[in-house]
């Protein structure tokens, strides 16, 4: 997007020029956009120096009267470069260009602005208008790719779901990995609000309304945030009105989501074969008769003794799942005056999940409203309100039996799902398995329907020309309730008569602040800002629930209606943070660039003996290209130097976690109807914030008049005081506590650039955009002097190491698994010991090395089709699903189709061990145990998007009175190239109990008016 | 313009001032310790948190009070339909084990928190009885749980020699821990010092219970009775055998228990039963509140122990009775009509033996689970008896126990081989109560485990006898278990 408004910069304006006439007279014509050719509404036509003028019609027309004295017409719109006309004899069109926003355009870095040309900090942008059309239900989803250093993993295909940030790699072991998000100036804290699946809090927030992200990658620049901005901060600011003309924009999408890449598992033939010979290979090794084995197995699968016949076979892998349609819809109306300025809208989401019985529905609505009460006076308030109802499961890794994605692993194919009289096949027809998924899924109820606001209210207040106060509260709050209504008529809940459980989360966060902003420029060149404030945030958290059990039937629902209450739940929770905050910012003439920030931080979740801390940066700027020596260089655009130092923090992990705390467990801790209290934690009065420290150097560059552009940035993290796990002797009654002990030390590279690889006199244009991220950590210490904290923390290695058994492959002679144990030799039963001294080893990390993403974008007149693929690489991730898919059938749950690779013969080579019933052989290890048999690299190139947008000639839509209309389809997440053999290499969890990510496809319209 | 600008300082300036309160949050969940522990009622509650951690399914809520039938010879685990519920257990794979360290020790810090602190803070004097009666439950209860934890992780001192000399026993903290100055470690004491520990505190405890039987709900906790019969089976661990035979009849007189032999036709009603006649010390669990959800067909016994489908329930069933067994009992006997015969999932063959003890007596999936009984304690004064070469009275024991059972009396001996037919007599009496790990370690015998598990015997000197100590541990500087 910020090429196509580049582009126009590079066609020469063209001037139609003739000799004036004096006299009163009416001057029309067309205002179009230089890129497209399409008109501009609203466009301000004044006589240059007079409040003489007019607004441009929807099809971009004008019509003025102008007095005999007029020379010049001045033609303005936001976002476009102003022209001026001299007025001559003609009619005067105007092909404006948009403004390249590349330098130009104001980036918010905390508490004030900056044009994005003068930041000396590592800051990227990403446009509103790259993502407002993506369905995508929350914005961070849509950063994927997109900026350079900052990795986006969506952690689950649930529509809504949350989404893991990472910017600038990981430099903490136990804290929140999470940036610090800023909606409007509102501190969010990234998080859900479901108990009963998972929802983002950054739903509130559509995506179609945001003009611009902005993410804080460097210290110095994040440092205004000071103990919450170890993790980058990202800014979200929303679109406000532009004076003018009221512009109406609606646009709806409709499309398919389906789940990108199943497992292939086995029919009732090939099940039945392996656990067959599982059995026997039972049998054979423990000297039972085989024939009795046999039985056991025929009789618990199929009732009989006897050998089956004609076995049905039901994958019951593709029964939950299915094509999932979705709709969103949104509509927004800004515009205003001089004095006020509006951007109204609503939108309206319904996603379906490609599980069965998973979805997301949101609708929204938002008033951004500025108002000038007076020349020094003036007020903003952003005021949005949104519901998002979302169904779906749990998202917690496990082995569990009611959710779909490995519940439905289960459960052996020759059940069928349905009796024959049409009834859920369950209890004693549902051999070898637990549960019928398929009921569990359609009967349980599980839902999440919250509402949400994130407004805030400024009051500016212009003392002297120089100097303007600020006050600042802005409120996150949401109320959400959770659902969950296991019904009598699933089997497994039958004996306790159906249970049910709500709940009610509310949360109240909000910050205020008073800011004052002294902005002057000293002897013309000297441009000196300084901002200088307090803040105080708040956060709660309330959840109230209760749960009962014995309905009188499935159709009453409410716990109300049951007849034995069993828990109550009540908690609260929450957090203050009080600060000082000290911004000063410095240029001359924009060569020699300088900011420094200052926060002092207090914060609630510190302990007693360390309260408040300082943290903050500086960093300076050298614009080259505007130093004599190469001004004469035609070639270059823009260079210029950055260099940055900033001390920032990660607060404690839990709010109350520096306390010795008394707590009572409620009524499932009671002892025969007593109430019981405990001493829940043990306190660590010195617990504080972890410190990390990064260095920062930088060039941002341009070049061919502005062709290619783009920056680099190299940095260096030191994260000390790291909060870590100080485990205590368990014969103390306590398993461990956080300290602030150890070392972790980062360093990486970012780089992006953007060319314009063809820009042809015939209006085809093709630009290419690119950016990578390197990212490497290690621990350098941890505490106590150990060399390893947990398992995964290992001293002189990168964080979040895979440590198990390395596994050795079958033996050819009789099938067994074989490991490899510490000396490097084979051994069947390793031994696990997380001191280091055991068989189990450093598989591999789960962090990647490189990430990033590259798009071209291709157009011509209305035509434009973007590419974007997004890529990570060197991780290794878990493929925990495989415990169960890729055992040989050595349990009863059903297997991948590479299970029939098994080893059946002396002397063949294959990578899976003989199937033996249950999984134990004498002597020998579960072969299904962790090890390197399921772990996997996961680095992955994946076509994320595809749009193909076509916007209607306006010669055509001008006709209908509609001056814009584009018809666009795009896909989502259309290829991945990956050799990892879980369903999803971007759910980097353990891929376990994990929702795959989905293919979209999707087709739209968008009208403006 | 001078006077705002006075005004916007000022109020800047109020801010500044109120920073320190203002980052200050008070926990609701939670309160400190210096409020939670003024009141009587704190001490209840702390009390009543070291016996709901009784419940925990890694502790008598299941593993303590099955898993010693599972690792030994009681139980056969049915692969077919156990879905992988103590597979390796019943198959004695290394590391498959009792885990009771965190739980117990847990349990532990909370009556060292009575026992060092109630006398400090509780002065009032019409509190002083129940002060009273809660020290004497705390430090009874400590000597239970370091009792469980010794036999869990070390060897008993009748075993010690059989188990190569290895004398260490578990740490022994009898100070709670405040804060984390007193989180520090301890080494393992030797099981000497362990069982000392054990003896004297339940030295101290018994005379500070009150006098007399109670009520029978006085069974749901520590009490005078249990504390009796817990030394006296600590003696008999001992190998102190006159000693424990005087503290058995000490639990057993009527003064002290209201626990009472039941009668003949009465045992499998009996289990069904709140207290259970026979319990001295029985740990409530509530089928509402602790069993609720998936955790009850999850982890409860009653889902371990009964085929699914059987009463119409789901379960996670596997956990079979053995034929050796199954093969001991005598058609008559009481105890024998605790069996059924069912297939893994439907009443139809290949059927497996099941065993009924817990029926989901108190809700669904709920039983209360028996710590000490009657029968237990007489079976233990028998072998005491026995090991003193008082053969004739042990056998007068028995007779009177199988009297009640409806089973047959004759051929009980009355010379040494009574000893064997005690421990019999156990499993038949107490089989999927817990009890026959410990009797087969503590006597040195060695297992033989069922036929059906391929597995043989497993010697008295076997490393498997010990569950390891968590690694956890170990890393902090705890001496390992021999073998792991």
């Amino acid at each position: 997007m910020i090429m196509r408004k580049l582009i126009r910069s590079l066609f020469v304006l063209v001037f139609f020029v003739t000799g004036a006439m004096a006299q009163q007279r009416t001057i029309t014509g067309t205002v179009t956009g230089k890129d497209d050719g399409a008109p501009i509404p609203g466009g301000s036509v004044r006589v240059k120096g007079t409040e003489n003028g007019t607004f441009t019609k929807a099809n971009g027309t004008y019509s003025l009267n102008v007095p005999p004295e007029a020379t010049t017409l001045q033609f303005t719109y936001v976002g476009y470069v102003s022209e001026s006309r001299v007025i001559g004899s003609g009619n005067i069109n105007v092909s404006m260009t948009a403004i390249s926003e590349g330098l130009n355009e104001v980036v918010v870095t905390g508490y004030s602005t900056q044009k994005q040309r003068d930041l000396t900090g590592a800051v990227s942008v990403i446009s509103g208008k790259t993502i407002e059309s993506l369905p995508v239900q929350t914005f961070d989803k849509a950063m994927q790719g997109r900026a350079a250093g900052v990795q986006v993993t969506t952690n689950s295909g649930q529509p809504g779901s949350g989404i893991s940030v990472r910017i600038r790699g990981v430099n903490t072991i136990n804290g929140s990995l999470q940036p610090l998000y800023i909606v409007d100036g509102v501190q969010i804290s990234a998080g859900g609000l479901s108990t009963a699946t998972t929802q983002n809090v950054l739903g509130t927030i559509n995506p179609a309304d945001i003009e611009s992200i902005q993410v804080l990658k460097d210290a110095a620049t994040a440092s205004i945030y000071g103990s919450q901005a170890a993790n980058g901060v990202v800014i979200v600011t929303t679109k406000r009105g532009k004076e003018g003309r009221t512009a109406i924009r609606a646009s709806f999408q409709k499309g398919i989501n389906q789940h990108m890449n199943p497992y292939e598992i086995l029919n009732s033939n090939e099940y039945y074969a392996l656990r067959r010979e599982a059995a026997v290979n039972r049998a054979l090794r423990t000297g039972v008769s085989v024939a009795s084995l046999i039985a056991n197995l025929n009789n618990s699968a199929f009732g009989s003794a006897a050998d089956p016949v004609n076995l049905p076979s039901v994958n019951w892998y593709n029964e939950v799942f299915r094509n999932a349609p979705f709709s969103t819809y949104d509509l927004s109306f800004s515009g205003g005056n001089e004095k006020t300025k509006f951007f109204i809208s609503g939108t309206y989401n319904d996603y379906d999940g490609v599980a069965k019985q998973s979805d997301y529905k949101k609708g929204g609505v938002r008033a951004n409203l500025e108002h000038k009460v007076s020349e020094k006076f003036s007020i903003e308030s952003n005021l949005n309100l949104s519901y998002a109802r979302s169904t779906g499961y749990s998202p917690t890794p496990g082995f569990y039996i009611n959710t779909p994605f490995t519940g439905a692993l289960y459960i052996p194919p020759y059940n069928t799902v349905y009796m024959p009289d049409g009834s859920y096949r369950s209890g004693a027809d549902l051999r070898g398995a637990q549960l019928n998924i398929v009921q569990s899924l359609m009967e349980e109820l599980r839902s999440t329907k919250s509402f949400q606001t994130v407004s805030n209210l400024a009051l500016n207040y212009k003392v002297l020309p120089e100097l303007s106060l600020r006050a600042f509260a802005g409120l996150d709050f949401a109320d959400a309730k959770n659902y969950n209504y296991r019904p009598s008529s699933i089997p497994a809940y039958a004996s306790t008569g159906g249970s049910g459980s709500e709940s009610f989360i509310r949360n109240i966060n909000y910050n205020t602040s008073i800011t004052a902003n002294y902005t002057k420029t000293f002897n013309t060149d000297h441009n000196f800002s300084a901002l200088g404030g307090f803040e105080f945030r708040s956060n709660e958290q309330t959840n109230l629930g209760a749960s009962a059990q014995g309905f009188p039937s499935p159709l009453f629902k409410l716990i109300s209606q049951a007849a034995v209450p069993l828990t109550t739940t009540s908690t609260y929770t929450g957090f203050k943070i009080a600060s000082l905050i000290g911004s000063v910012k410095y240029d001359y003439k924009g060569k020699y660039l300088f900011s420094g920030n200052v926060r002092y931080d207090g914060s609630s979740r510190f302990g007693a003996n360390y309260k408040f801390g300082w943290f903050g940066g500086a960093s300076a700027g050298w614009r080259l290209s505007s130093e004599d020596f190469l001004k004469s260089a035609e070639w270059l655009s823009d260079l210029k130097l950055r260099a940055s130092y900033g001390v920032v923090g990660t607060q404690p992990i839990n709010d109350f976690q520096s306390m010795t705390l008394y707590s009572s467990p409620g009524s499932s801790g009671a002892y025969n109807g007593d109430a019981t209290i405990r001493q829940s934690q043990i306190g660590n009065p010195l617990l504080t914030w972890e410190q990390t420290a990064q260095t920062g150097l930088g060039v941002d560059f341009a070049f061919f008049k502005n062709r290619v552009y783009g920056s680099i940035d190299i940095y260096q993290k030191r994260t000390s005081k790291l909060l870590l796990n100080r485990v205590l002797p368990g014969n103390s009654g306590f398993s461990s506590v956080f300290e602030n002990a150890g070392k972790l030390n980062g360093k990486g590279l970012d780089f992006e650039i953007t060319t314009v690889n063809l820009d042809m006199d015939n209006g085809f244009r093709w630009s290419t955009t690119f950016n990578i991220a390197l990212t490497k950590n290690k621990v350098v210490e941890v505490n106590s002097g150990a060399d390893r904290n947990g398992t995964n923390t290992i001293v002189g290695q990168p964080s979040d190491a895979l440590w198990t058994f390395k596994y050795a492959g079958v033996n050819p002679a009789d099938g067994r698994p074989m490991y490899y144990d510490k000396n490097n030799n084979i051994t069947y039963n390793p031994v696990a010991n997380d001191k280091g001294n055991g068989d189990d080893r450093i598989i591999g990390f789960n962090n990647p090395t490189s990430y990033g993403g590259f798009g071209n974008t291709f157009s011509y007149k209305g035509l434009t089709l973007d590419v974007l693929f997004q890529y990570q690489y060197g991780n290794s991730s878990y493929l925990q699903s495989a415990q169960l898919l890729e055992a040989s059938g050595d349990g009863a749950n059903n297997q991948v189709k590479s299970q029939l690779q098994r080893w059946t013969t002396p002397g063949q080579l294959t990578s899976v061990p003989r199937p033996y019933d249950n999984f134990f052989e004498p002597g020998g290890a579960n072969p299904a145990n962790m090890s390197s048999r399921y772990i996997q690299k996961a680095s992955y190139i994946r076509l994320k998007q595809v749009t193909l947008n076509y916007k209607l000639p306006v010669s055509l839509t001008s006709k209908i009175g509609v001056p814009g209309i584009s018809v666009f389809v795009q896909g989502l997440n259309l290829a991945t190239i990956t050799n990892y053999r879980g369903e999803d290499p971007e759910n980097t969890g353990n891929n376990l109990n994990a929702y795959p990510n989905p293919k979209t496809f999707a087709a739209g319209l968008t009208f403006d008016l | 313009m001078k006077k705002k600008f006075i005004i916007y300082s000022l109020s800047f300036g109020l801010f500044l001032g109120s920073c320190e309160k203002m980052v200050k949050i008070e926990p609701q969940n939670a309160i400190s310790p210096n409020v939670a522990l003024t009141t009587i009622g704190g001490y209840e509650g702390l009390m009543n948190s070291a016996y709901n951690r009784l419940i925990d399914f890694s502790y008598y809520g299941r593993d303590f009070t099955m898993l010693g039938d599972v690792l030994a010879d009681n139980v056969y685990t049915e692969l077919s339909v156990s879905n992988n519920r103590w597979v390796g257990q019943n198959s004695n794979v290394r590391g498959a084990h009792y885990d009771i360290w965190s739980i117990a020790y847990s349990a532990i810090n909370d009556v060292n928190t009575v026992i060092n602190t109630i006398d400090a803070n509780i002065k009032d004097a019409n509190a002083a009885l129940r002060v009273k009666t809660l020290k004497a439950e705390a430090y009874a209860l400590r000597a239970m749980l370091y009792f469980d934890l010794a036999r869990v992780y070390g060897y008993e001192p009748t075993s010690v020699t059989a188990g190569g000399g290895f004398n260490l026993s578990v740490p022994l903290r009898l100070k709670y821990t405040a804060g984390l100055p007193e989180a520090e470690q301890i080494p393992r004491g030797t099981i000497t010092d362990v069982y000392a520990s054990i003896e004297s505190d339940l030295n101290i405890a018994i005379p500070l219970f009150p006098a007399g039987a109670g009520l029978s709900k006085d069974r749901f906790r520590m009490n005078k009775g249990a504390a009796y019969a817990l030394l006296g089976r600590t003696l008999l661990y001992e190998g102190k055998w006159a000693a424990a035979v005087t503290q058995f009849d000490n639990a057993m007189n009527t003064t002290n228990t209201t626990a009472r032999l039941i009668a003949t036709g009465g045992y499998v009603s009996g289990f069904k039963t709140t207290p259970n006649p026979e319990s001295f010390f029985e740990v409530v669990i509530n089928p509402n509140t602790q069993l609720g959800g998936v955790i009850g067909s999850n982890d409860a016994l009653y889902s371990y122990t009964h085929p699914t489908g059987y009463n119409g329930f789901k379960t996670f069933g596997g956990q079979t009775v053995s034929d050796e067994l199954y093969a001991l009992f005598e058609v008559n006997d009481d105890r024998f009509k605790m069996m059924f015969k069912y297939g893994g999932t439907s009443p139809t063959p290949p059927l497996f033996n099941w065993a009924d003890k817990y029926s989901g007596a108190t809700g669904p999936y709920a039983d209360n689970f028996k710590v000490i009984r009657f029968a237990d304690v007489l079976l233990m004064k028998a072998e005491a008896l026995a090991e003193l070469g008082q053969y004739t009275d042990a056998a007068t024991l028995v007779t009177q126990l199988r009297t009640n059972r409806n089973a047959t009396i004759t051929g009980i001996p009355t010379d040494a081989t009574i000893k064997n037919y005690i421990q019999t007599e156990r499993r038949r009496e107490l089989f999927f109560e817990g009890q026959r790990w410990f009797d087969l370690k503590r006597r040195a015998n060695g297992v033989t485990k069922p036929a059906k598990t391929a597995i043989g015997t497993i010697s008295a000197s076997d490393y498997r006898l010990l569950a390891g100590i968590p690694t956890s541990e170990v890393a902090l500087g705890l001496i390992q278990n021999p073998n792991y």
